[in-house]
């Protein structure tokens, strides 16, 4: 008879770990037979494929590139539009749209169908016989708040040589402002630079994907998260119910109010300091989320204040696109087609032709003050 | 008991090579204890002052402290005391806009950089004045006229200051001048933060101790001057791309693009009722070397003026008061912290600002004297 061997304590840890290790592998063997990678593995969702980080504006649109069939198409320098040449061609308005999704137009199925493209249009025929063309670009990019355009504006739009120059801006400052516990004026309590677009290392694993689906990314090979958009990768994750809220909302609806104001007043000096003809507009927001409807409705009056008090013509669409369900998809976004985008183009169109900004900037340009 | 020559040799290398890695395995467990109980509970951290910013690529962490140059950045991650978000009444604010020369990388405490001694040398000045002077250091390292000029956009305004100094040029002659790509919003060369790549083998505390001592992600042997290049700069490091071939001189669109940052503080500094002053900088004379640096130095220090002239804005040209020289400057471009450096730079910016009555009007142009935010 064999003496009995004395077990060590590393050989205890040993026959511990082994079952668990041989226990997950077969579960991932297993998983790896009946769970087959998603149909959309290897596919990262539509607008990962068009956007990468940048330094100063969190995220900017890949150049050349479509988002999907139909949808947006990117020009050479990044924005949702057609080609156009970097210097201006001569005898030409340019009209420069910056902002968010709205400008964007999100939900419209074409570059030709967003509110820039009307507005060029309806700003044709209205100056058909006139001795200028008019070109309107399309500069507005989803999810960048009052900031963004402002640095895209005055880093990378002036080389354009704009004329003209309108922001339509205020619901996605709501988010930086009442979406987290604390606020900071420059956006850096919410926002960061656009995170890596490819699953995290854990999420290779089918286990895991499984045990924590409520974090999986929208890159993950076998549960992508569709809800993850780029909303989620350039933001921090919010708490809006976190009992550490320091801020009342009437706070946090006055502080996205004033740095909105801010950051359209610097809009309007920086423009006015290159020539340009600064436009400021207001925006919707559905009754939804009645909390941002009058938070939004807060900035817009700021918007209206400053309008008035530096002399700027003011589109309020706001107030003559209110929300409905017909014409909403969202409580922000209108619906693709003539009585939506084609609406909001003719009253842009309506609204610089009664103010004379058309004939101003034919001024300018027969001075040759917009010669940048 | 067997004798050493009954041992196979391949017995005997295995049991040294289990010897040797014992050994060692040894020296990283204890090194890697010392190291823990060394820096206290936190464990062994990367010295990093800085963190990622969404609009600006990176801005210093809010009270921490660089202790190899004394720095200490209060609540707002400014190089100086905490100070009020609401100005306090009575008082004016000037902000000082720039890079390490406004940050002062040679001043051996807060209070010896040149907004520091400035702020001492105006008080002085305006001692019977009914207003109290605040100057506020919101130079940050390696920024450039940009990253200034967002700065200000948007978290300097809310400090509501009377007036705000620019000094930048060579910051932004350092984007400009490597070969490439260059384009207007500096994000050719610029990359948001983000530490650099820790080799492998610096996961060893030994290896670390022996062979990284100069690298800055260097967790065990933190280096005490960690270079922010590789981590702000797109790779391959800028630097050696200026130090190989750089340009000769700079284009039309780099002027341009330094030019219009400049007119555009200015216009943002003007619609908020606060003035702005420009300056221009020295730099070593590197004619003997080709001379790219102190020529693309001069261009942008000329464009500084020509903008100040035609925009009607107060200028102080440093670079003429106090050209580079080897007893007032630490290294190219940084002024050593003595009477003769730092304390003359603050003399001849506190100077430009009392000849050109630039207090007196901003306490002129404050809304209601009572510092009331704008």
């Amino acid at each position: 008879m064999t003496e009995r061997r004395k077990t060590t304590l590393w050989q205890l840890l040993g026959f511990a770990c082994l079952p668990v290790a041989a226990l997950w592998v077969s579960v991932e063997i297993v998983l790896s037979i009946c769970w087959l990678p998603s149909p959309q593995a290897g596919v990262p969702p539509a607008f990962a494929v068009v956007v990468k980080p940048h330094p100063y504006r969190v995220y900017a649109y890949k150049s050349g590139r479509t988002e999907k069939a139909g949808d947006g198409v990117y020009n050479s320098v990044g924005f949702r539009d057609r080609e156009f040449a970097e210097q201006k061609p001569p005898h030409t308005i340019r009209i420069i749209c910056l902002g968010g999704s709205t400008t964007y137009s999100l939900g419209a199925t074409s570059n030709s169908v967003t509110y820039p493209a009307y507005l060029q249009r309806f700003l044709r025929q209205r100056y058909a016989g006139a001795p200028f063309d008019i070109e309107v670009i399309n500069a507005g990019h989803p999810v960048y708040s009052s900031l963004e355009p402002l640095i895209l504006f005055q880093t990378r739009v002036l080389d354009f040589s704009p004329d003209v120059a309108i922001l339509m801006t205020g619901v996605n400052d709501l988010w930086e402002a009442l979406k987290y516990a604390t606020f900071s004026s420059d956006y850096s309590h919410s926002r960061h630079t656009l995170g890596p677009l490819r699953p995290a290392v854990w999420e290779h694993s089918r286990l895991l994907s499984l045990l924590l689906a409520r974090a999986t990314s929208p890159f993950n090979p076998y549960r992508p998260n569709p809800d993850r958009n780029l909303v989620h990768l350039t933001h921090q994750p919010w708490y809006d119910t976190a009992p550490s809220h320091t801020l009342t909302i009437p706070l946090r609806e006055a502080k996205c109010a004033e740095t909105v104001g801010r950051n359209a007043l610097s809009f309007v000096a920086v423009a006015r300091g290159n020539n340009v003809i600064p436009v400021i507009a207001t925006e919707t927001f559905g009754p939804q989320y009645e909390v941002f409807a009058e938070a939004l409705e807060r900035s817009n009056e700021t918007l209206r204040t400053i309008a008035s008090s530096q002399s700027v013509v003011l589109v309020d669409v706001a107030r003559a696109m209110p929300w409905n369900a017909e014409q909403y998809f969202d409580a922000v976004h209108l619906r693709d087609g003539s009585e939506t985008y084609g609406r909001m183009g003719k009253l842009f169109a309506d609204a610089l032709a009664k103010a004379g900004v058309i004939e101003q900037a034919a001024r300018n340009l027969n001075r040759g003050a917009s010669v940048h | 008991m067997k004798r050493l020559s009954d041992i196979s040799l391949s017995r005997k290398l295995a049991f040294s090579c289990a010897a040797v890695v014992l050994a060692w395995v040894l020296v990283e467990i204890e090194l890697l204890v010392w190291g823990w109980v060394a820096s206290g509970e936190s464990g062994p951290q990367f010295p990093l002052l800085y963190q990622a910013h969404p609009y600006r690529a990176y801005a210093p962490v809010p009270n921490r402290v660089d202790r190899a140059r004394e720095a200490r950045f209060n609540s707002f991650g400014l190089r100086g005391p905490e100070i009020a978000l609401q100005k306090p009444p009575n008082t004016i604010r000037v902000v000082c806009l720039g890079g390490s020369t406004t940050f002062g990388n040679s001043a051996s405490s807060n209070t010896r950089t040149y907004p520091a001694r400035m702020e001492r040398l105006l008080r002085e000045h305006y001692r019977e004045a009914p207003f109290r002077i605040e100057v506020i250091n919101a130079g940050v390292g390696f920024y450039s006229s940009l990253e200034s000029l967002i700065d200000f956009e948007t978290r300097l305004l809310d400090l509501s200051p009377g007036v705000a100094v620019v000094h930048h040029g060579i910051n932004d002659g350092w984007f400009m001048l490597p070969r490439g790509d260059f384009r207007s919003d500096y994000s050719h060369a610029r990359r948001t933060f983000g530490p650099p790549t820790r080799k492998w083998w610096l996961y060893s505390p030994l290896l670390s101790r022996l062979f990284g001592r100069q690298l800055g992600t260097n967790l065990y042997v933190p280096n005490p001057n960690p270079s922010l290049v590789s981590m702000i700069f797109t790779p391959p490091d800028i630097a050696d791309r200026v130090n190989r071939r750089p340009r000769s001189q700079l284009e039309p669109p780099m002027v341009a693009a330094f030019e219009r940052n400049l007119r555009n503080f200015i216009s943002v500094a003007r619609a908020n009722g606060i003035i702005p002053v420009l300056s221009t900088q020295s730099f070593i004379d590197d004619t003997s070397a080709g001379g790219h640096w102190i020529g693309a130095v001069r261009r942008l220090n000329a464009v500084t003026l020509d903008v100040a002239v035609r925009e009607s804005v107060d200028a102080i040209d440093f670079a003429r008061f106090l050209p580079w020289n080897p007893d007032d400057y630490d290294d190219v471009c940084h002024l050593k912290d003595t009477p003769g450096g730092l304390g003359r730079q603050a003399e001849i910016f506190a100077r430009g600002l009392i000849e050109g009555r630039v207090l007196e009007r901003a306490w002129e142009q404050q809304p209601a004297r009572s510092g009331k935010k704008r």
